[in-house]
Formats: C-alpha cells, sequence, structure tokens
C-alpha cells in the first residue's frame, strides 16, 4: 500500500490534545484513542512505518469527519483532510448505487434519503412544486475523497444544474456542499420545523455515531455513542441522526416528522 | 460482583498506544526522535467503584502495576504508559452533579474534562474559577492527582483549596470517602488529614474517583491591564506589595524581559489568531516564510538552539523591561474598589499600559501549548518547569535557573500564582532535540532550584521526571507517604517508579530565617500562633472544608524525621506530592512552622448585632468579601479588612450587613476544630466559609 504524504500531519501528532473536548466521537466514545491529535500521531507512526495498515485503518476510521478539530484548532490545522486522506488510501473504495434522477418540476429539490416522502408535504406548505431525488446511500456520500468521487460530483452537478436541493440529513448535504451543488436544510427553510441537537455534521459538536465509516469500523463505539445520545434526549436535527437512532431502537423525531405530522 | 471480564477494556495496539504518552515533553520528544511509546497491556474503563475495586484486586494478585489515566495532559511523565502495566482510563466516570444552591458545592467525578465542567456550570450561572491553560485538554481527577493550579488561583485558590471532599478506592482498602462526603459516596470514611495526602498523590496512593468542590456564581465584572516595570525585581516588589496588600487579583502574571520580547505581550490584543494583521512577530513571519521548504524547515533551529548564551544575550539586549499583567473580577462593586486600590499600587513604579495587554493575556490564556509543537518539528524541543518560594528567595531562583539552564538552552520566564508570601516562577526553555541536551538542561535546572531554596514544582506535579528531586526536596517526611502507601497500596502496584524514588540524604538548604519582605513569622516549637500572624489558628489549622482558600494555615514546617532535618513548604504551597506538612507538624521533632503576617496599615473593623452571626458571615463571604478578621463574641459579629482598600470594603460590607458599625481593630482566634457543617443558625456554630457554617466536631 502506498502511504499518503500526510503533509503536516506532525503539528497535530505532537500537539497536547487540545482538540479533545471539541471531538465528538472522542468524548462520545470516551475513547483516549479517538482524540483527534492522537489519530495524528497514529498515522505518523504509519508514516515512518512503526504500526500496520490494520492499526492506521482502526484510527483513520475513529472518525465522523465533523471538521470539529480543525474549527477548534488555534492553528487550524487541516486534520479533516488528512484523515480522508489518510482512510482513501486504507480502504477500499466504497460500491455506491447508481445516482437517481430528479422526479417532477420545481427549483426546489427534496433530497429523500430514507423511506419517508416528503416532497409533497414541503410542496403543500410552500405552495410552489417541489421535485424530488430519492437515494438509500445518500448520494453516494461515501465516495468523498475517493478516485470515483469525481466523477459522482460531476453527475451530481449535472442532476441539480440550476436547481437548489433542499435536505435533511448531513451525509446528503456534505455530498451536494462537496460537489458544488447549492443547498438548503429543511428546517433553515422552514424554521418551525427546527428543533433538537444539532448533529456532527452541522456544526454541532454532537454525535449519533451513525455517520460512515465511523459506524461501519466501529460498530460498538456508535452504539454507545447512539445510546449516550438518546440519553441526553432524542430530538434530532438530521434525519440521518435520527435513522441510526431508530436503527438501535431509540426512535427520534427530526424536522421531516414534524413536517409530516402537519401544523 | 462484577468480575475483571464485565469490565471493558482493550488490548488493541491503537488502544495502547494512545495511554502509552502523556504530554511530558520528554516523551513527545522520545517520539518524534522515532522511539516507541512505553506500551501498557491492557486499557480498562471502568463505570464505577467496584470496577475499579476489582482491577485493582487483580492487579494486587498477580504483582501487575496499574497506572490511573483522565486526558494525559501531564507534561511530568506521571500518566505515560508502563510496559506490562494496566491503565485505568477514568473517562468514563463523567457525571456533573447539580449545584447544591444552598451549599454553593457541585460532585464531580474524575473524567470530566475542565472544559466540559466550566460550560455546565456557566450554563447553570455558576463557576469553579479553575482555569488552568490545560483545561481544554485535563480531566478534575488529573487537577486533584498533581494539585493543579489555575491562572485566576489568586481569587478562587488552587485546586486543592477548591476540594472539600473526595471518593476514592485504593488496592488494600477498597472504595473509601475523604472530607465532606457527598451522595454516592462509600459507606466507609477516612480520616480527614488524607485529603491533603491524597491531592498531589498522582495515584500512588488510591484512584480518586469523584470530588465534591466550591462553586461561586459567574463574575459580574472582569478588570484587565498591564503595567512595565523596567526589571524583574522592581515588578516582583509590585506583585509583593499588591497581594500583601490583601487586595485579591483573580490574575497576576509578570512576564520577564526575555518572555516579553518574545511574545509580543505588551502589543493589543491582535484581531485575527492567524497572525496576519500586522501584529505578528518578526520572527514568526519568518519561520512561516520557511514552512514551504521542508528540508530547510525541520533544521530551521539548529543553529540558533545550538548556541543558546549568544541567542540568549541577543534577545535580553533587545527586550526592554517586563510585563505585569493584573486582572480582578467577581461583584462590580468589589472589583471596582480593589482594582482602584491596586491600580495606584501598580503605578508607583510601573507604567499603565491600559487594558490591551491583559485582553490580550485572557483571549489567549488557553492556547499556550500551541507553541510548543513547531519548535520540536524544526529541530528542537521546548519544555517548561514551575517552581515556587518565598519572595526572598525568588529573584535568587530566577538567576540561579537561567544561569543553568543558560549552558544548554534559551530560557524565559513568568511568574504567576501569587500569594502574600511568595511566588510562582514558570520558565520556558528551547533547546537542541536531542534526548542528551534535553536531560542535561533538567538536571541543571533542577539541581539549581533546589540548591536555591526553592521547591522543584508548583503545579505540574511530579511524574517520572521530577522524582528523584522530589525526593530529594521531601526527605526523610517521605515517611508520611510511605505510612500511608502501606495501609493503601501494601502490594506497591499503583504507580511504581513514579513521584518517590529512593535518594540518598541531603539536608535542606540553609536559606536562613523569613527576610522582613516574606511577610513570614516562624514560630518557637510548640508555640501557639499569635493574634498578629494573618490568621490566628486556635492550634493547627483545620481541615481544608473548614477554611476559605486564602486562609493559609501554615507556610513552611521545619523538623526531624528519624534524626535527619527536613523543610517542606519552601514556596507558599508546597506542591511536591502530596502535602506532608500536617504530617510532619504532627510526626516530627523540634518542628518549627513559618505562619502568614500581614505587614502594618490600615485597618476597618465593624461590628453588627444579628440572630445568627455565623450565616451572616458566611452571607458575606457569599458577596465577594474577604475580611482578614471575623468573630463572634456577645452575640456581635465583628469583621474586618486589612490594607489600603479597608475603608471601602468595610463600606461595601454595610450592603450584607445593614447596622454595621465601626468599631476599633481587634483578632479572634479561628477555630482550628475538628469542625463539621451544621445548619447556619446553630447557636453551636463557630465558623463559617461561602459553602458551610461549622461547629465544634467530636470526630
Amino acid at each position: 500500500m502506498s502511504v499518503p504524504r500526510l503533509d503536516g500531519i506532525e503539528t497535530c501528532a505532537l500537539c497536547p490534545r487540545l482538540c479533545r473536548h471539541a471531538c465528538p466521537v472522542a468524548e462520545g466514545t470516551r475513547r483516549e484513542a479517538a482524540v483527534p491529535a492522537l489519530l495524528a500521531e497514529t498515522l505518523l507512526a504509519w508514516r515512518r512505518g512503526r504500526v500496520s495498515d490494520e492499526v492506521a485503518r482502526e484510527a483513520a476510521t475513529l472518525c465522523v469527519d465533523c471538521g470539529a478539530c480543525q474549527r477548534a484548532c488555534h492553528l487550524h490545522r487541516p486534520l479533516p483532510g488528512l484523515l480522508r486522506e489518510a482512510r482513501t488510501a486504507l480502504l477500499p473504495e466504497p460500491a455506491v448505487a447508481p445516482l437517481g434522477h430528479v422526479e417532477g418540476d420545481g427549483e426546489l429539490v427534496a433530497v429523500e434519503s430514507d423511506e419517508r416522502r416528503w416532497a409533497e408535504a414541503l410542496a403543500a406548505r410552500l405552495g410552489r412544486p417541489i421535485a424530488r431525488l430519492r437515494t438509500d446511500d445518500f448520494l453516494g456520500a461515501a465516495l468523498r475523497g475517493f478516485p470515483g468521487w469525481e466523477a459522482r460530483a460531476a453527475r451530481l452537478r449535472e442532476r441539480f444544474a440550476g436547481r437548489v436541493a433542499v435536505v435533511a440529513d448531513g451525509a446528503s448535504a456534505g455530498a451536494l456542499a462537496e460537489a458544488g451543488v447549492q443547498v438548503r436544510w429543511l428546517d433553515d427553510l422552514l424554521p418551525d420545523l427546527a428543533g433538537g441537537r444539532a448533529s456532527c455534521a452541522r456544526g454541532g459538536e454532537d454525535c449519533c455515531g451513525g455517520a460512515w465509516p465511523f459506524s461501519t469500523h466501529h460498530p460498538e463505539d456508535a452504539r454507545r455513542m447512539a445510546g449516550r445520545w438518546a440519553a441526553a434526549g432524542t430530538d434530532a436535527s438530521d434525519a440521518r441522526c435520527a435513522g441510526w437512532l431508530a436503527q438501535h431502537g431509540l426512535p427520534a423525531r427530526d424536522p421531516i416528522h414534524r413536517l409530516l405530522e402537519g401544523p | 460482583m462484577a468480575g475483571l471480564h464485565d469490565i471493558p477494556s482493550s488490548a488493541g495496539i491503537l488502544d495502547r498506544r494512545a495511554v502509552a504518552r502523556d504530554c511530558w515533553p520528554g516523551g513527545t520528544l522520545d517520539v518524534w526522535l522515532g522511539a516507541d511509546p512505553p506500551m501498557p497491556e491492557r486499557v480498562f474503563w471502568p463505570e464505577d467503584d467496584a470496577q475499579i475495586a476489582e482491577v485493582l484486586r487483580e492487579a494486587t494478585a498477580t504483582g501487575r502495576a496499574v497506572v490511573p489515566y483522565g486526558a494525559g495532559s501531564g507534561v511530568c511523565g506521571g500518566a505515560r504508559g508502563r510496559p506490562g502495566a494496566w491503565v485505568l482510563d477514568l473517562k468514563r466516570f463523567d457525571r456533573i452533579g447539580p449545584v447544591d444552591p444552598e451549599t454553593w458545592t457541585v460532585e464531580v467525578e474524575a473524567g470530566v474534562n475542565g472544559q466540559r465542567l466550566e460550560d455546565a456550570l456557566a450554563a447553570a450561572g455558576w463557576t469553579l474559577g479553575h482555569s488552568p491553560s490545560s483545561i481544554l485538554c485535563s480531566t478534575v481527577g488529573g487537577w486533584a492527582a498533581a494539585r493543579s493550579a489555575g491562572q485566576l488561583s489568586s481569587r478562587y485558590g488552587v485546586f486543592e483549596d477548591m476540594v472539600l471532599g473526595l471518593d476514592a478506592v485504593a488496592p488494600g482498602t477498597g472504595p473509601f470517602c475523604v472530607g465532606l462526603p457527598g451522595p454516592r459516596s462509600p459507606e466507609r470514611r477516612a480520616p480527614d488529614d488524607w485529603l491533603d495526602l491524597l491531592l498531589g498523590a498522582e495515584g500512588t496512593l488510591a484512584i480518586v474517583t469523584r470530588v465534591r468542590v466550591r462553586v461561586r456564581p459567574l463574575p459580574a465584572a472582569r478588570w484587565l491591564r498591564g503595567y512595565r516595570y523596567a526589571d524583574v525585581p522592581t515588578a516582583l516588589d509590585a506583585m509583593r506589595r499588591l497581594m500583601q496588600a490583601e487586595l485579591w487579583p483573580s490574575a497576576v502574571r509578570l512576564y520577564d524581559p526575555v518572555d516579553t520580547f518574545v511574545g509580543g505581550r505588551t502589543k493589543p490584543k491582535p484581531e485575527h489568531a492567524s497572525g496576519s494583521d500586522g501584529t505578528e512577530a518578526w520572527w514568526r513571519a519568518w519561520l512561516r516564510a520557511v514552512d514551504a521548504l521542508p528540508e530547510v524547515r525541520r533544521r530551521t533551529l539548529a543553529l540558533p538552539l545550538a548556541l543558546p548564551r549568544v541567542v540568549q544575550r541577543l534577545a535580553e539586549g533587545l527586550a526592554g523591561g517586563c510585563l505585569l499583567v493584573v486582572g480582578w473580577e467577581g461583584e462590580a462593586a468589589t472589583v471596582e474598589a480593589l482594582s482602584r486600590h491596586g491600580h495606584a499600587l501598580l503605578t508607583e513604579g510601573g507604567e499603565d499600559l491600559g487594558a490591551g495587554p491583559g485582553e490580550r493575556w485572557w483571549a489567549s490564556r488557553h492556547a499556550v501549548s500551541y507553541k510548543l509543537m513547531p519548535i520540536f518539528e524544526r529541530g528542537g524541543f521546548a519544555d517548561t518547569m514551575e517552581i515556587a518560594a518565598r519572595w526572598s528567595v525568588l529573584p535568587r531562583t530566577y538567576e540561579a535557573v537561567r544561569r543553568a539552564v543558560g549552558e544548554t538552552a534559551l530560557v524565559a520566564a513568568h511568574m504567576s500564582h501569587v500569594y502574600p508570601e511568595g511566588g510562582c516562577i514558570y520558565f520556558s526553555f528551547a533547546g537542541r532535540g536531542d534526548r542528551d541536551t534535553y536531560d542535561r538542561t533538567w538536571r541543571a535546572a533542577l539541581d539549581a532550584v533546589l540548591a536555591s531554596g526553592a521547591t522543584v514544582t508548583h503545579h505540574h506535579g511530579v511524574g517520572e521526571l521530577k522524582a528523584p528531586w522530589a525526593s530529594r526536596e521531601v526527605g526523610p517526611a517521605v515517611a508520611g507517604w510511605r505510612a500511608l502507601k502501606a495501609e493503601l497500596d501494601p502490594a506497591g502496584v499503583l504507580v511504581p517508579g513514579r513521584l518517590f524514588v529512593e535518594v540518598p540524604f541531603e539536608p535542606p538548604p540553609d536559606v536562613g530565617p523569613p527576610a522582613p519582605r516574606d511577610g513570614l513569622l516562624e514560630l518557637a516549637p510548640g508555640a501557639p500562633v499569635p493574634p498578629e500572624a494573618a490568621w490566628p489558628w486556635e492550634s493547627l489549622p483545620p481541615a481544608r472544608y473548614a477554611r476559605s482558600p486564602w486562609q493559609t494555615g501554615w507556610i513552611e514546617v521545619r523538623g526531624t524525621v528519624d534524626g535527619r532535618p527536613c523543610a517542606l513548604g519552601r514556596g507558599p504551597r508546597s506542591a511536591t506530592g502530596p502535602d506532608l506538612r500536617g504530617w510532619l507538624a504532627a510526626h516530627g521533632r523540634d518542628v518549627r512552622v513559618t505562619v502568614g503576617v500581614p505587614p502594618e496599615g490600615p485597618r476597618a473593623m465593624g461590628r453588627v448585632r444579628v440572630p445568627a452571626p455565623w450565616a451572616a458571615a458566611r452571607d458575606l463571604l457569599r458577596a465577594d468579601l474577604r475580611p482578614g478578621a471575623v468573630g463572634v463574641e456577645d452575640g456581635w459579629l465583628y469583621v474586618g479588612f486589612r490594607g489600603p482598600a479597608a475603608e471601602d470594603l468595610l463600606r461595601l460590607a454595610t450592603r450584607v450587613l445593614p447596622g454595621l458599625e465601626p468599631c476599633p481593630w481587634r483578632t479572634f482566634p479561628l477555630a482550628a476544630g475538628p469542625l463539621e457543617p451544621c445548619a447556619p443558625d446553630d447557636p453551636r456554630a463557630v465558623a463559617a466559609t461561602s459553602e458551610h457554617v461549622f461547629r465544634r466536631s467530636n470526630r
């Protein structure tokens, strides 16, 4: 395996872990290994050939790519990008479903990422046509950073050309934003739907544990984080979190629930 | 009972690596130079006292070393890994109890992150007031282990001043509590005097699981200002007078000329953290420029760090004066009165630089550690050393350490954590990044500290790094720690080889009796505390939970153990491991104690007749006023203030105690105890703190 350059990871590896309080995984799992600066130290050791690919993979996937460590860092070190770089080298490119087509008319496109269909309800609330795009894998967000991403990003731009995506989950939002598609969160569009704790994907420091690849590679930690989230309340502002909590028998409400239930 | 296999744990490489290294720069240097950190065998994440007890039981049975771990922010190697050891990671002890509005206390578990605690308290309108620069990356348990001190210690006290009680688990006893118990405390209650021995023991005696701490309402006002002084001795004298005037600033930080110059600290607060607003230091801009050349970057500091004396002289030549940052916070009227008198005192010999330097410090007060990594990356090492001494010794220690360290490293210093009796010097040094230079620098520095008569640590703890020097300093009084160790950890599984180690005996240096400016009075063996003492205790001072943070007991305690002399409390705070002063006073021979004495100066006293005088005294303390004298006689509550602000403070006291009438100054013996909390209106009450009213106890 070719080890990436990971330029600048030394600074994070030597840092006295001042990002620990900001990281939702470190805080949520209470695992020292999840502290971003220590992930950097492990990856530095990997680059130097002192730990195996397996250990490096375990470290690089202890991250939900929320960017909190970079925001908290006084030096603004781009550690999230370096971890992404490492993941791209350490993980096989994930298989993603073909991208669906936008159905219906309207400048706004509801990105429906679970079984709930909410484009009509949104259209009724706004009094204007709303198109929809269904996805079972958050628009292939897991491809971000991998070679296949550029093609997926191009397709996303093509699908949403001239339109604005309306999202309710952080994974789709992240993919669209990175592809350069204009994005509005559902509860920004309709503030009365807002509520619940902000997820790791929305600039909050909470995390339900559902983000990929963390949830796949660290299922026990991810379950633990779901439990911690639910213990503090089951109201979420992100549909991915609500879905993840529901998978663990912790039913949560999100803006789509509120939209579909009506006033 | 939980079995070992029921306790969450990991033997995975990733988890073991994560706890193999704390933030000791020596360990960081090793890793940077390519060495593997010392790998423990397994990490446990216990969730309750019983699980800790089980791990300790099994470790004792198998003779396996145990190292407790919080956030690994220690800088002396106290929490670093140990090959073959079990690590107890306490981060699942993460509960923050509700603040008790009746007693102004909260129970917090050991694994709680400092910033998380402060955020939770602030959301409810409270603060612990403990603000170490490591607050983002340290835990409450670590603060207890190493007797942490925060940047606002002059106002809120150091960490052991805040702890009213704690729970712990030891191999020899299982779970127990000491000091004031909490709602989830184990039934077994240990003697009060264990509190001083467990705090600062760095996990060598027991695993601290939760603490009960004082809290205060968030401050309503904050005042910060900078002053320039010509040299360190002049500035130190201003700091001394400020503290002995009982003006109780929240922050007092003096940067020596090199630190002032290199840090660009007298400039206004930068608007952008990146430093791209024109206020960036020239050397930082230069380093930024070479960052684009990785091969050059790795050697940027090789030449200057190979010639420390030359560079040091250059820096000293360019430096001009030193900066003192002073701050007050609390109730607005109190802050106004204290800062007004403090400003007058500080401008007698210092140039007022306005609010800018203070605001600059406040904005970056938790960011100091970010400066260390670039030095390692560029071929050097950087480290810090905090020591303490009485006022008359501080200048000597400052010069001795600079001379000793200057052989191998560049050195700058700031002085913070000041007390009426003395203060702490915090040296920062940088040298060529090889292990030999690193070790030589530390050896020279700590030898110089001990020889000068100072204490080798103030708030970073001892760990592995300072263990030989801490052991030399504590000398035969280590018997106090050993006696408790034999009871709590008879097999010696807790953190072996750290804190105290076997060293040849050496008598303490003869630093002579206290100088008048030290504000200290040495008592003859067995003599009572005289009324002119700052805090005239009836006898030995009571447990910390029964006195306010600024009410010191003794400063230095000297005596002999097994015929060998020892001296504890060489700084105003005896922080070299556990506080063994009480043990030495009780078990030593020829014991001589020094206590604080206030200088001559203004005094103002008033008295008022109230139904529950000690409850009224507690209200006064809660109103952010710190009387220098307090007592109750014939139903009258007497409160007095010392120093230039005395009249103003007495006037403010009338807001809390209407009817307070001026009366001649007098002092009162303070109840020494044993004491126990009682109802505020208990007629048997004899003392008060912000949290409790106390009566005498039969315990």
